[in-house]
């Protein structure tokens, strides 16, 4: 056994050895076989190696001649660094010897100019000698030399001194005399003496004279105007208006001339002093603004008027006032419209005055060379003076008192139009409708074209308290009065009523009530259509306005439109009433002789019907009336008010239906005769309103299905049909079962068992 | 339709100087803004807070002192749910005129308006209007009181919270009294919600 197993591995030992050498002795052939390539391929490498020494020797050479012709290009540039330096030294010695010539031709120049009279001439020198680099010239002279240098600056500066005096001395005797030729000529002599300053103070003080001269003048000839004169009530915005035309006029003309001599950036020098003129002389024209048109005395007595009237009109209503006070209002507030007027001009030529002189010096400074930093800073300081100054101030008070007379203007305009409303024949809204509109619109494009942002919101502001207070006073208390209802609708019903009205009467408060409703609706129409156009106009109105003024004026915009929501919701509620009043009992009535008759009908009863249009009678009578009734307000009431009656009375009309249709009870024919007529009522209703009623009519409809079918397995069919066609189920399980209750051929178990 | 339940105007009024500006500031960018010139007219911010879980946004309306402004001021009182009175503690003729600031609450704004004094500057050291005082005249006068600086941020925040918290109390109480929580009809009488406070959006 043993034996056998080595013998076995001695075997297997064996084949493996001599697969082994099988491997090595092909491995070994086929070195033998490479050997001869690469002896091949060492002896390429043996012939290659001598070139392989010429091209390190090369390498070398080029080595040599790179490093070579490096510090020659050093070299080169070095020198050529050496002779840039000399070339800029030569150009700064031309230079000088260039300054040194011209100082000198500036020293004979000014000499003999001066002595001309050419005072361009020398001032021309002058300004030729400031340019010069003095510090320079002074360094690269010799001390010997550098007196002669030193004598010519002093030469010169002294020129320039006599320049200056004499220049100053013909400049003021120019504007003394008001020679014209001679102040320009002098006037454009200062910036080349580095005189800009003066130059421009003098001239612009000289400018002034004219604006003080002319004002001064325009206000004494409105002093003397007549109270007969066609411009007298707007005579002092004629005066400010040619202050600032004044004004902007002389910039006009005279900006090209600074900005040639002066270069930009020095503009608002000559604004802001002529500016500072025109505070000191508006001033004038405010203060006779103020006593011309008593201004202080009418506010208190405006602000009196409209506090104590909110306290008086809200204990006691009527024409206590006599005919001779009434008339002396009526004057007052004719006077104060034509103020507004003024005022409203007034302040919207100070602000377009301003915007012209902030344009103007913005733009000069964003053309001048100033940094951007330096520039914005200038504009900023500009426009903060600006904003502080007595201009500003007085245009601050002149709104005040604008917005106090304006308020006071269309309250006490309000007042007379709510006590003096007349209803014309035809017409579905009353005057107080058009007449506070035509003032509401007035006063707030008065307000929007002051071009005061705050004045209008504040007008915008009293304009909510007005129609919030006055006219939702006005409105409400007729809406309280009720609806009367009796002869109108005699022939259908009549309601005892507590108090006993004449006819006349009635038809009065009946006319009042609707007109009232229709007044309402088209304010808020009104009311939207006015925001929008006021919206519109604020681009225009306000074009320098930030956009926390633009929702300043969205927000008071807003507040508007909300006010006459609230005018809205005041109507709604009053149809509300007309509804409940005036339809409502017919509806009761229709449906009482619904409850009390007999729903379980006989074939003959059903056919005889059919020649009615399939209604009985009662239900006939009603679709009478109820057209009747709806033509009548359809001719009074507007579209929208009459579409929301329509709409209250189907929802009437399903209710109270609803709970009759669940009181009676039907046999088949019956509950066919009332799909028959609610059909029929749908069909109406759809016809004069729109297609939405019907959807107020889906639980009713959905009950006469029911009370119509033939058998209760029937309502299965109806039930699953109506999951496929999505239709949504108005009635519960609870409440089908309750339906079908009704009809006296089912039995109560057979319902029961009626899977819903 | 922005998102928030209640809107209330708010506006600051007082003497010029007495720092309403600083507070609308500190309030609602949360800064105190140095060399502030007088405002002109009226300066309109805006800032939402929430009160338990109800965003509520508060417009605040900050008025200019001076006298010249008093007629644009005082057309914004009669819609405002919550005036602000505020009076420099430094200064007394600051505090002696609230009763003309009073006077003029009485005769323009809504009669449920809420009232608020505020004393400012408490951060100064010559302080002329010790705070029993401020707080005497806000009782005699029914108002909420508290005294605040707008350079250190003291008291700012619990101001504004406060008056958005008092507003939406009594916005909700009316709420539920008028017209209950459910959407209201338009055929109930909607006179009885004249109640400013409350203007919902949905």
């Amino acid at each position: 056994m043993e034996m056998c197993e080595e013998l076995e591995e001695a075997e297997s030992t064996l084949k493996q050895l001599s697969k082994q050498e099988e491997e090595t002795c092909a491995r070994l052939e086929e070195l033998l076989l490479s050997h001869g390539d690469i002896d091949q391929r060492i002896q390429k490498i043996h012939k290659l190696m001598p070139s392989f020494q010429l091209v390190n020797s090369d390498t070398e050479e080029l080595n040599k001649i790179v490093t070579y012709t490096a510090s020659l290009a050093e070299n080169i540039s070095r020198k050529v660094k050496q002779l840039d330096l000399a070339k800029s030294m030569v150009a700064q010695s031309l230079q000088r010897v260039d300054d040194i010539m011209d100082l000198k031709a500036c020293t004979d120049g000014v000499k003999t100019a001066l002595q001309n009279e050419d005072y361009e001439q020398a001032a021309a020198h002058v300004h030729r000698f400031l340019g010069l680099d003095q510090r320079g010239l002074r360094s690269c002279v010799d001390i010997q030399e550098g007196s002669s240098l030193e004598e010519a600056f002093a030469q010169l500066t002294e020129a320039q001194q006599t320049l200056i005096e004499i220049v100053r001395q013909r400049f003021n005797e120019a504007l003394s005399c008001a020679d014209q030729a001679s102040i320009e000529r002098f006037f454009k002599i200062f910036p080349l003496l580095n005189q800009h300053n003066e130059g421009l103070t003098k001239y612009s003080n000289y400018l002034c004279r004219q604006v003080t001269e002319n004002a001064v003048q325009s206000l004494r000839k409105a002093q003397g105007l007549t109270k007969n004169d066609k411009r007298y009530h707007i005579v002092l915005a004629d005066v400010f208006s040619m202050l600032f035309e004044d004004i902007a006029r002389v910039v006009e003309i005279h900006q090209p001339l600074v900005e040639r001599y002066y270069a930009h950036g020095h503009i608002h020098q000559l604004i802001e002093i002529l500016h500072k003129e025109c505070c000191v002389q508006q001033r004038r024209i405010f203060q006779e603004l103020l006593s011309m048109r008593a201004l202080a005395r009418r506010c208190k007595k405006a602000q009196d008027i409209v506090i104590k009237g909110s306290v008086e009109r809200s204990s006691l209503r009527g024409n206590s006032s006599s005919g001779n006070l009434v008339q002396d209002s009526l004057s007052e507030t004719k006077e104060i419209d034509a103020i507004l007027e003024e005022m409203s001009l007034i302040h919207k030529h100070a602000e377009l005055y301003l915007r012209f002189i902030k344009r103007r010096v913005n733009l000069d400074f964003e053309q001048s060379n100033l940094p951007p930093e330096t520039k914005a800073a200038k504009i900023a300081e500009f426009e903060s003076r600006i904003s502080t100054c007595d201009l500003c101030k007085d245009m601050q008070e002149l709104t005040s008192y604008y917005i106090c007379l304006e308020e006071f203007f269309m309250v006490e305009s309000v007042k007379k139009a709510v006590d003096y409303e007349s209803y014309e024949e035809g017409s579905r809204t009353s005057s107080l409708l058009e007449d506070v509109f035509f003032l509401l619109k007035k006063c707030l494009r008065r307000a929007f074209s002051t071009s005061s942002i705050d004045g209008a919101c504040a007008m915008l502001n009293h304009t909510c308290s007005m129609i919030e207070g006055e006219f939702h006073k006005a409105s409400n208390e007729k809406i309280q009065r009720g609806f009367p209802t009796g002869a109108m609708m005699d022939h259908a019903f009549n309601i005892i009523q507590g108090k006993i009205q004449s006819h006349a009467e009635q038809e009065r408060d009946r006319g009042v009530y609707i007109v009232t409703l229709n007044n309402l609706e088209t304010a808020c129409e009104y009311i939207n259509t006015l925001v929008g156009a006021l919206n519109a106009e604020c681009p225009k109105r306000f074009p320098g306005g930030t956009p926390q003024d633009r929702a300043k004026l969205e927000t008071c915009l807003t507040n508007l439109q909300q006010s006459g929501n609230k005018l809205r919701s005041l109507a709604s509620n009053g149809i509300g009433q007309l509804s409940n009043s005036a339809i409502r009992p017919l509806v009761k009535v229709c449906c009482d002789s619904f409850h009390t008759s007999n729903h379980q009908l006989t074939e003959m009863e059903f056919a005889q019907f059919e020649a009615d249009d399939g209604l009985r009678p009662y239900m006939q009578q009603f679709m009478m009336n109820l057209d009747q009734l709806i033509n009548t307000f359809k001719e009074v009431l507007n579209p929208k008010n009459h579409e929301q009656l329509v709409a209250l009375a189907a929802s009437d009309i399903t209710q109270l239906l609803e709970k009759a249709a669940l009181k009676a009870v039907y046999n088949r024919l019956g509950g066919m005769q009332f799909d028959r007529e609610l059909r029929f009522l749908i069909g109406y209703l759809t016809k004069i309103a729109s297609w939405s009623i019907r959807d107020k009519f889906s639980k009713l409809t959905q009950i006469a299905l029911l009370l119509n079918v033939e058998s209760v397995s029937e309502v299965e069919d109806i039930c699953s049909a109506n999951v496929q066609s999505h239709l949504t189920w108005r009635l519960t399980p609870v409440e089908v079962r309750q339906v079908l209750s009704l009809r006296v051929e089912f039995k109560s178990d057979e319902i029961r068992k009626l899977k819903v | 339709m922005e998102d928030y339940k209640f809107l209330f105007k708010v506006v600051l009024i007082g003497n010029a100087g007495v720092g309403k500006t600083c507070l609308v500031r500190r309030f609602t960018q949360g800064m105190f803004p140095p060399g502030q010139g007088a405002t002109i007219g009226v300066d309109f911010l805006i800032k939402t807070v929430e009160v338990d879980g109800d965003k509520v946004k508060l417009q605040i309306w900050d008025t200019a002192g001076q006298e010249r402004f008093r007629s644009i001021t005082q057309s914004y009182y009669r819609s405002a749910h919550a005036l602000v009175l505020v009076y420099d503690i430094s200064s007394q003729p600051t505090f002696d005129c609230l009763p003309d600031w009073l006077r003029e609450i009485e005769q323009y704004a809504s009669p449920k308006v809420l009232r608020a004094v505020v004393g400012n500057k408490i951060d100064r050291d010559d302080r002329e209007i010790p705070t029993h005082i401020g707080e005497e005249f806000a009782r005699r006068n029914d108002m909420y009181f508290i005294e605040t600086s707008a350079k250190e941020a003291d008291n700012v925040e619990k101001l504004f919270t406060e008056i958005a918290h008092r507003l939406t109390q009594e916005a909700r109480a009316s709420r539920y009294s008028t017209s209950g929580p459910a959407a209201p009809d338009l055929s109930q009488s909607p006179s009885k919600s004249d109640n400013p406070c409350c203007k919902m959006l949905q």
